[in-house]
């Protein structure tokens, strides 16, 4: 007896209108799909409008998807990664002014010293992946973040293995020149917890 | 020992892969709102309510949503035409706009509610707040905007245009002045609509008024950025070489020695008075003396030789003499001309003393020069200039024009021979100016006193990084010979050029 839960049927069910379907699918895939669009764009707001439009997508476009040719997620990551490029083409990098709103800024004096600096890192690492170039910002995101296999990631970008993995190490040679301060920060953190 | 970039080994690799992989978990995103639960929800429920795939709320395709045809009414023909029309094809009236009907799907409460399962917490929450009616169509979120570049839409605009004229061509052919004056009716009724609502008019003279004040404004600010500019300008280019005090009075200045108002006064002397005497000369020559210049005259040396225009030629003399006459050098300043000598307005140019006597030149007797008596200059007796008697001239005020204050500062044209300079340093490049590639002109302004010395230098225009005060003190050391004006040396202005070139 075949999955009644597979993503292909619930999709056939959502768009005979069975709202339940839809929303199984949404629960499903709609935090991969939220967390590859915001490590992508680095805002919340942005990220949402992707996962909205991506899910709509499925609706409004249901041809688009094949089952025989890629899982449902690879599907959602790929029209994701497109609406962000186009994003980036139409409007440019903007300057996200709400990054740098007063919740973002850590009170010191108020949180232990792990979590302060935890969240500091946090920043600090969201900045050296955004600086990074687009192709191996995206690249580092689905392998890194979201544990593609390197076939998968090249397939849905759109380009071969070699180029992955080249993209791929450009990426963390990129990072590890910017976060190796920030390397043995950690280190001396584990030391400081372990004393 | 800390990770590096290029790690040693393959121990020190594998941690320094594994401590990357540690730092990009730092980066913890954020989970979605619940806003967002609600708006996929509502824009789900919006497509299945509606049916039509091309109205969805979905921001992807807007421009989908304009295939609602609506048509617009001509009160002339009382015909109706498509949106795209702005005036009537057939009589040219303007088109009144069409009349929106709202079609918004009603999304009931229980339909959302009743196809809801209790097993989807997030989703279910979101539809039920979707079930109040809150925002059945869905919140406005502007994602992204209709991406077609402008030349399109330039051109779509155009075509349009294009269109829109071919079908109202036929109208105005057959009548032009009434298509013409419809026109502008429809058009002025139009614009009293939109001016006549509620704060239109006010806000249109707002915003004129702000965008004539920031247009204003921004002219203004250029005017005085660019009168500090020249300013500022101003400053950098003037130098204070030293403080002058300028007592409140005035000595009055010295007369100076009479000019040369015949009939008036004229001469060395203080007084104004005027000059007399003259001189002649010849040596018995058939011929008339010839044209030439005056030799150097003067009232305190005496006449040792005539003028002759054919002097002996006597190789390296021992003692050379010039020629000289008896008359006041201000009356006979020196001719520089290279000429020999002879009367100014003879028209004989054959060289001749003429036929007088006395070793001088003319008609006359003496020493002189002229058809008179004497050492001087024309008719006369007993040397110097002016006819009749010996006297000697003078001139105050208005006795010759005021004469000449040889101590004020002249200009190259006003002197008699120019400063001529002796030795010129070179200015050296400043290091810094040399890092710079800074090359040009430091152009200055100074005057070449009668003492020698090199004073009031100002810049003209400077170049940077010291360059202006290298050229400065090279001007500093410049050797001359000072300028002269009737015999006298005097200061004069001068403008020096020191070009920096670097090869």
């Amino acid at each position: 007896m075949p999955d009644r839960n597979t993503d292909e049927l619930l999709l056939e069910r959502a768009g005979a209108g069975d709202p339940a379907a839809f929303l199984q699918v949404y629960e499903r895939h709609r935090g991969p799909v939220f967390r590859f669009s915001y490590r992508l764009s680095g805002r919340v707001e942005t990220a949402e409008d992707i996962t909205h439009d991506c899910f709509l997508s499925l609706i409004r476009k249901p041809g688009n998807f094949i089952p025989g040719r890629a899982s449902l997620r690879t599907y959602l990551l790929s029209a994701a990664r497109n609406l962000w490029l186009k994003q980036l083409r139409t409007q440019g990098r903007e300057l996200a002014l709400e990054e740098f709103e007063d919740d973002q800024f850590i009170e010191v004096s108020k949180q232990p010293l792990r979590t302060v600096l935890d969240k500091e890192l946090g920043l600090k690492v969201q900045d050296a992946v955004s600086s990074l170039p687009p192709l191996q910002r995206e690249a580092l995101v689905l392998f890194e973040y979201e544990g593609l296999a390197l076939s998968e990631i090249a397939s849905l970008v759109g380009t071969d293995v070699g180029a992955v993995k080249a993209r791929l190490h450009r990426a963390r040679e990129r990072l590890r020149s910017t976060l190796q301060p920030y390397l043995n920060t950690t280190r001396e953190i584990v030391t400081l917890e372990k004393a | 020992m800390s990770s590096t970039i290029e790690p040693d080994g393959p121990g020190e690799k594998f941690l320094s892969e594994d401590d990357l992989k540690g730092l990009l978990e730092q980066w913890i995103a954020p989970e979605p709102s619940k806003s967002l639960d609600q708006r996929v929800a509502n824009s789900y429920y919006t497509a299945l309510e509606s049916g039509d795939a091309a109205a969805q709320s979905s921001l992807l395709f807007p421009q989908s949503q304009k295939e609602v045809v609506t048509m617009k009414f001509c009160s002339t023909c009382r015909e109706e035409f498509a949106d795209k029309f702005s005036f009537c094809p057939v009589d040219g009236t303007p088109l009144n706009s069409p009349v929106i009907e709202p079609s918004e799907p009603v999304i009931s409460a229980a339909s959302f509610s009743s196809s809801i399962q209790p097993s989807e917490p997030v989703m279910a929450a979101a539809v039920g707040a979707s079930a109040g009616a809150l925002v059945p169509r869905g919140e406005y979120h502007v994602t992204f905007m209709d991406d077609a570049g402008l030349v399109s839409r330039l051109v779509d605009a155009v075509k349009e245009v294009a269109h829109e004229s071919e079908l109202t061509w036929p109208e105005f052919k057959r009548d032009p002045f009434g298509f013409t004056k419809r026109m502008v009716v429809g058009y002025s009724q139009a614009g009293w609509r939109v001016l006549s609502q509620p704060n239109v008019a006010t806000g249109v003279l707002a915003a004129l008024f702000i965008m004539m004040s920031a247009v204003l404004g921004v002219i203004w600010l250029d005017r005085v950025q660019q009168q500090q500019a020249a300013e500022q300008a101003a400053k950098e280019e003037l130098v204070v070489e030293n403080f002058i005090d300028i007592p409140s009075e005035q000595p009055t200045p010295d007369e100076g020695p009479a000019g040369l108002d015949k009939g008036k006064g004229g001469g060395s002397k203080p007084k104004q008075e005027k000059p007399g005497g003259g001189g002649g000369g010849g040596r018995q020559d058939p011929k008339p003396a010839s044209f030439g210049k005056t030799p150097q005259a003067s009232l305190t040396v005496p006449q040792v030789v005539a003028p002759d225009p054919n002097p002996p030629k006597i190789k390296n003399p021992s003692l050379p003499v010039a020629a000289t006459l008896v008359g006041d050098p201000v009356l006979m300043p020196p001719d520089p001309r290279n000429l020999q000598y002879g009367l100014r307005d003879s028209k004989s140019t054959d060289p001749s003393s003429g036929p007088g006597t006395g070793n001088g030149m003319g008609t006359g007797t003496g020493g002189g020069m002229g058809p008179g008596e004497g050492g001087g200059y024309g008719p006369g007796r007993g040397g110097n200039i002016g006819g009749g008697d010996y006297r000697e001239g003078g001139g105050g005020p208005g006795g010759g024009g005021g004469g000449t204050d040889y101590n004020k500062i002249f200009s190259g044209k006003d002197v008699t021979s120019k400063a001529r300079v002796i030795s010129k340093p070179e200015p050296q490049y400043t290091e810094e100016a040399r890092k710079n590639q800074v090359t040009g002109t430091v152009i200055l302004r100074a005057v070449f006193t009668s003492g020698g010395q090199v004073t009031n230098i100002s810049a003209r225009s400077g170049l940077p990084y010291g360059l202006t005060e290298r050229a400065i003190a090279a001007a500093r050391q410049i050797k001359f010979v000072p300028a002269t004006k009737d015999g006298r040396p005097v200061s004069m202005h001068i403008q020096l050029e020191y070009n920096f070139n670097l090869y």
